[in-house]
């Protein structure tokens, strides 16, 4: 059977003032459901890139990304809307929480892009932020949250429309030890329990030891396992 | 790690890097910057397709245009005498445009290309090589030949004109030359148009990830099909219409259906061409247009200039005829674009998705709006004692809570403060245009009063000879249901004259007793001027008795040539009964006399003297003076009883019509229709009100829509205001943009939301505006305006509500916003997740 996801000879260079900037220059790999990958890799590395391209918000200069065998790149734009949202649960590394909307509400968004009811909604975005230590913080907006707890605000609103593929940039980049273990433990057990397949991008060794693959990217290209 | 699939097709995704080039062979990933490949086309394909499609439409309308005289005369007109049979007359008109398209080919096969790059490659690059754009291209390439068109169609066809048009065809011939110059400059190679141009065919219609394809077939197919279709349609409904013979008083039911379907039908053409390529299909709506436009354009410049019953928009109505066709054509383009746009914001790939619940909620959020808001706003505007304070106070201290901030928190973005403005901009647009509406909405009701008032709803004539059985007529008139009330008239031209002064004017002989059942006159007749009564018993009219010897000495003498009706002077009888005649205010005035004085009457085609026509002239007694508010009427008429007008005018037992009056004056036209049917036709004829008065009433309506139409250009800076607070906006958004799409925003969506943020702004502008239009008329209704009655001959200022006028003035604001409100839309639906978050 084919890998749920596949990228293949993944390439990606920025033009920089006329110059070409190679980010990314033969990379592939396939996922299966349920893998749970981390991603390491020197600073600028071009690990956010890959995440971007994987997750079809940016195309790629040359390769394919194969999602369940399909080529996403030769999809329109509406389809790959709706790959993103019912397929993809996204985790920046800066968070890009909307600005106007309360905590509960940032969570809710996906599915309310889905159209889906409020209510069932609401239940589920409290819970994940429950889950997440901000049971009591939903009525806040996120100027009034740190770096930590938007960062949890962002990774409940990735998982709220239960995404078959994860894709998170240093989720717990902002979080102190005891609060990184607990998101990173969520992690884990929705991995188990819900067979999410993600891709996490981290600088923590210690938390990168304990995932099942792990991945480096140097020179534009993925250099093993770790 | 790698593919366990060894080798696939080249890599080539036919999609685009940076400049949205399109490489026909992919270059292998990791060298391909580097790698040699074929240079981009740097030209506009679409650009170039257009302008050509262009020019073969054109040329042979202008060609036709240039030749159908001198060929006329080689060979005589077709349509009448003809030396050549029409059949080849046809084609050596056909010829000529194939001619000119031939010298074109062959001009660019002199230049060493093929003929379909040549036809391409018309007029798109500049000599330095650089790509001029498709507005520059369009312009360049067609203005000349527009110009010289129109300029052809207004000519008169006479001998001289044909130089002209010789001389304009020489310059359309000598831009071709300019073009070909310009192609000869060129250094580029004939490889490269070539290998551009087939790679952009094969990438037609191909789905390609963020980049939509440029160009859709089945949507330009739909689209022009469509329009064909909406015309079709609407004949079909017209048809439709008529057979089931709706019946109505004032619409013309099966036309206005048939004008309604029309803009509808576009609408769902061009929401059903935005399905169809899951796109806002401008590229493809902008050749439709063209190419219907130019269609209709050859059709007209062909059929102006050959067909003679058609020269006549040469001479009479040209302008008013094309301006005519040109708003409808515009109109035709905007339906569509409305259509594409809801059709693009509405399809998505799992069907309809018509919900803008998310959107709603973002537009809210990103205008600050909440549902607190509205109701207080609601509140406002159905308590129309506070209106005032929500349409004055309230709206400043909000801005100013707003501004200031909220919790403490940062102060609102400047789009906000944008968004206020242009809520304020639009409410001014639509208050004035709703009061300016309102008052001469108000005039024209005041000018239909007072012409109902004086005139009757309806008259019947006979249109040949003397009306002497109108007591029959009258009969089988007023049984008609529906009909009030009938009395006979006589009117004729006459002067009437005292001592010192002379007036034109209209008199009516009328029946005093069923007068007053057709027209107000009763009621225009002041307590102290004088009375109806008067009329019918003129020696009861108050005069000064002690002088009527001298007064009735000096009408005589003023009427020099003394009928044979004029009653002598009897010096016996102290007081001679005159007949009475009643006169508007505005000519008594004139004519410096009073109820009790004397006026004489002359008509100036009297009797066949051996000289001419001698005047005949009569002394009538003042019985009343009557004030109906109009000044045509308050200086021009003058009742007399219908027995001293049939003896003045010496009529026999005639009259000169039948004055009706209706139940109810908007049913006039088809009760007055039907009344003549029953009377059988002709001789007899009918006419209402409205055809009376035809003239006024046109006027009126045309100087509403002139003043309509400048207003709107008011709401029209209005909603130019949205469109630069939502292009701030966009930008302001963007990184939220590109984390909407991030989470499964479709495109459309992000369009629709842009879309509502302007229809709230625009929205909330309109309510304030028609509750400010609501309150002004209200306004000048209670405390009145005071107008100067010896200028306009009304005390105040008339002002009407109509509530239609102002749903129709809130529904024209509302789509100019809908319009200015795409294109910033469109902008911020097509950022792209990637470039949304490259901001930081
Ligand atoms: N839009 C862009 N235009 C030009 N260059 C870019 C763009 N986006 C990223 N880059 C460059 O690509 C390289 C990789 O960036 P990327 O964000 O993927 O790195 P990263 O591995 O995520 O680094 P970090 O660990 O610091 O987040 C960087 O050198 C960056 O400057
Ligand atoms: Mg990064």
């Amino acid at each position: 059977m084919a890998p749920m996801l596949e990228v293949r000879d993944l390439a990606k260079t920025y033009e920089m003032d006329g110059k070409p900037l190679e980010v990314l220059k033969d990379v592939s790999l396939s996922l299966d459901e349920g893998d749970l990958v981390a991603l390491v890799g020197k600073s600028g590395s071009g690990k956010s890139t890959f995440l971007h391209v994987v997750g079809t918000l940016d195309s790629p200069t040359a390769g394919r990304v194969f999602f369940g065998g399909v080529d996403l790149f030769s999809r329109s734009e509406s389809e790959l809307a709706r790959f993103r949202n019912d397929t993809v649960g996204f985790v920046f590394q800066s968070h890009h929480l909307l600005p106007e909307f309360t905590a509960l509400e940032n969570v809710m968004m996906p599915a309310l892009i889905r159209r889906a009811s409020r209510s069932a909604t609401e239940s589920r975005a409290r819970e994940l932020l429950k889950a997440v230590g901000l049971g009591d913080r939903l009525p806040h907006r996120p100027t009034e949250l740190s770096g930590g707890e938007q960062q949890r605000v962002a990774i409940a609103r990735a998982l709220v429309l239960r995404p078959n593929l994860l894709l998170a940039d240093e989720p717990t980049g902002n979080l102190d030890e005891a609060t990184g273990e607990e998101v990173f433990q969520v992690l884990l057990e929705l991995n188990r329990t819900e067979n999410i397949s993600a891709i996490v991008v981290t600088h923590s060794e210690r938390l990168s030891a304990r995932m099942p693959r792990r991945m480096r990217l140097a020179g534009g290209r993925l250099v093993g396992e770790a | 790690m790698t593919s366990d699939l060894a080798t696939h097709p080249s890599t080539a995704l036919g999609m685009s890097g940076q400049h949205g080039n399109v490489s026909p062979t992919a270059p292998a990933p990791g060298d391909s910057a580097r790698a040699p490949r074929l240079p981009a086309p740097r030209f506009s394909r679409l650009a170039a397709l257009f302008i050509d499609l262009a020019l073969l439409l054109l040329l042979p309308g202008v060609s036709l245009a240039v030749f159908a005289k001198p060929m006329a005369r080689l060979a005589p007109n077709p349509f009448s005498g003809d030396a050549l049979p029409p059949a080849r007359w046809f084609f050596l008109l056909l010829s000529i445009p194939l001619a000119f398209q031939v010298a074109q080919w062959i001009l660019f096969a002199a230049t060493g290309r093929t003929f379909g790059a040549a036809i391409v490659g018309i007029g798109w690059e500049r000599p330095d090589g650089r790509r001029p754009g498709i507005l520059r291209a369009l312009v360049s390439r067609s203005l000349p030949i527009l110009i010289f068109g129109s300029a052809l169609t207004l000519l008169e066809p006479n001998s001289r004109a044909i130089w002209v048009r010789a001389g304009l065809a020489l310059v359309v011939i000598g831009v071709l030359l300019l073009d070909a110059l310009g192609i000869l400059l060129r250094r580029r190679s004939m490889r490269d148009v070539a290998s551009g141009l087939f790679a952009y065919a094969r990438d037609l219609d191909k789905p390609r990830a963020f980049e939509a394809p440029r160009f859709s077939g089945r949507a330009s197919a739909i689209s022009m099909l469509g329009v064909l279709g909406a015309l079709a349609v609407s004949s079909l409904v017209y048809v439709l219409f008529s057979h089931f013979n709706i019946e109505s008083t004032s619409i013309d039911v099966p036309s206005v259906a048939a004008g309604v379907s029309i803009p509808l039908s576009l609408v769902i053409v061009g929401a059903l061409a935005a399905f169809a390529a899951r796109r806002f299909v401008v590229g493809e709506l902008a050749l439709t247009a063209l190419l219907t436009g130019l269609l209709a354009y050859e059709a007209m410049l062909t059929k102006v200039v050959a067909v003679p019953a058609l020269q006549a928009f040469e001479v009479a109505g040209f302008l008013d005829w094309s301006l005519y066709a040109l708003s409808a054509y515009f109109g035709i383009i905007l339906c569509l674009i409305l259509g594409s746009a809801l059709g693009f914001m509405v399809a998505s790939d799992r069907g309809a998705d018509a919900s803008t619940k998310f959107e709603r909620l973002v537009a809210r959020r990103h205008l600050r709006l909440k549902l607190a808001h509205w109701l207080e706003l609601a509140v406002i505007a159905t308590l129309l004692p506070i209106v005032i304070y929500g349409v004055f106070i309230w709206p400043v201290r909000t801005v100013w809570r707003l501004m200031k901030g909220r919790r403490g928190a940062k102060p609102l973005p400047p789009t906000v403060f944008m968004a206020l403005l242009t809520i304020v901009g639009v409410m001014f647009g639509v208050t004035s245009l709703n009061v300016v509406l309102g008052v001469m909405g108000g005039f024209e009701r005041d000018l239909k009063q007072k012409i109902l008032g004086t005139n009757a709803h309806g008259v019947v004539h006979r249109s040949i000879g003397d009306f002497d059985e109108w007591k029959k007529v009258e009969a089988k008139v007023r049984s008609v249901p529906g009909i009030k009330a009938v009395s006979p008239f006589i009117l004729a031209e006459v002067m009437i004259t005292t001592n010192d002064e002379v007036a034109g004017s209209v008199i009516k002989g009328i029946d005093p007793d069923s007068a007053t059942s057709v027209t107000d006159i009763r009621k225009y007749i002041g307590k102290d001027e004088g009375s109806l009564t008067y009329l019918a018993h003129p020696e009861l009219i108050p005069s000064d008795d002690d002088l009527p010897q001298g007064v009735l000495g000096g009408g005589t003498s003023t009427s020099g040539g003394s009928g044979k009706i004029l009653p002598p002077p009897q010096p016996t009888t102290p007081k001679p009964v005159l007949p009475g005649i009643i006169l508007g205010r505005e000519m008594a005035l004139q004519l410096h006399v009073w109820v009790g004085d004397q006026v004489t009457v002359m008509n100036p085609i009297g009797d066949l003297g051996p000289t001419g026509p001698v005047p005949r002239s009569q002394v009538f007694r003042v019985a009343a003076i009557f004030v109906s508010g109009m000044y045509e009427y308050d200086s021009k008429y003058a009742y007399i009883t219908i027995p001293a007008a049939q003896k003045f005018f010496r009529m026999g037992q005639a009259v000169t019509g039948l004055e009706v009056r209706c139940d109810n004056p908007d049913e006039a036209r088809p009760l007055m229709r039907q009344v003549r049917e029953t009377l059988g036709g002709f001789p007899y004829e009918t006419k209402d009100w409205g055809q009376m008065n035809e003239n006024l009433f046109s006027a009126l309506r045309l100087e509403r829509v002139v003043m309509a139409i400048l207003l709107s250009f008011q709401v029209l800076i209005a909603s130019i205001c949205v469109i630069a607070t939502l292009v701030m906006l966009v930008v302001e958004k963007r990184k939220e943009v590109a984390t909407l799409k991030a989470m499964g925003a479709r495109e459309g969506s992000i369009m629709k939301l842009f879309v509502l943020e302007g229809l709230i702004i625009g929205g909330i502008g309109a309510f304030y505006g028609s509750a400010a239009g609501f309150l002004f008329c209200e306004l000048i209704k209670k405390f009145g305006v005071g107008l100067d009655p010896q200028v306009y001959y009304i005390t105040r200022l008339p002002v009407v509500i109509q509530p239609a006028s102002f749903v129709a003035v809130a529904g024209i604001a509302m789509l100019l916003v809908f319009v200015a409100t795409l294109y910033p839309a469109r902008r911020g639906g097509s950022i792209s997740p990637a470039e949304g978050f490259r901001e930081e």
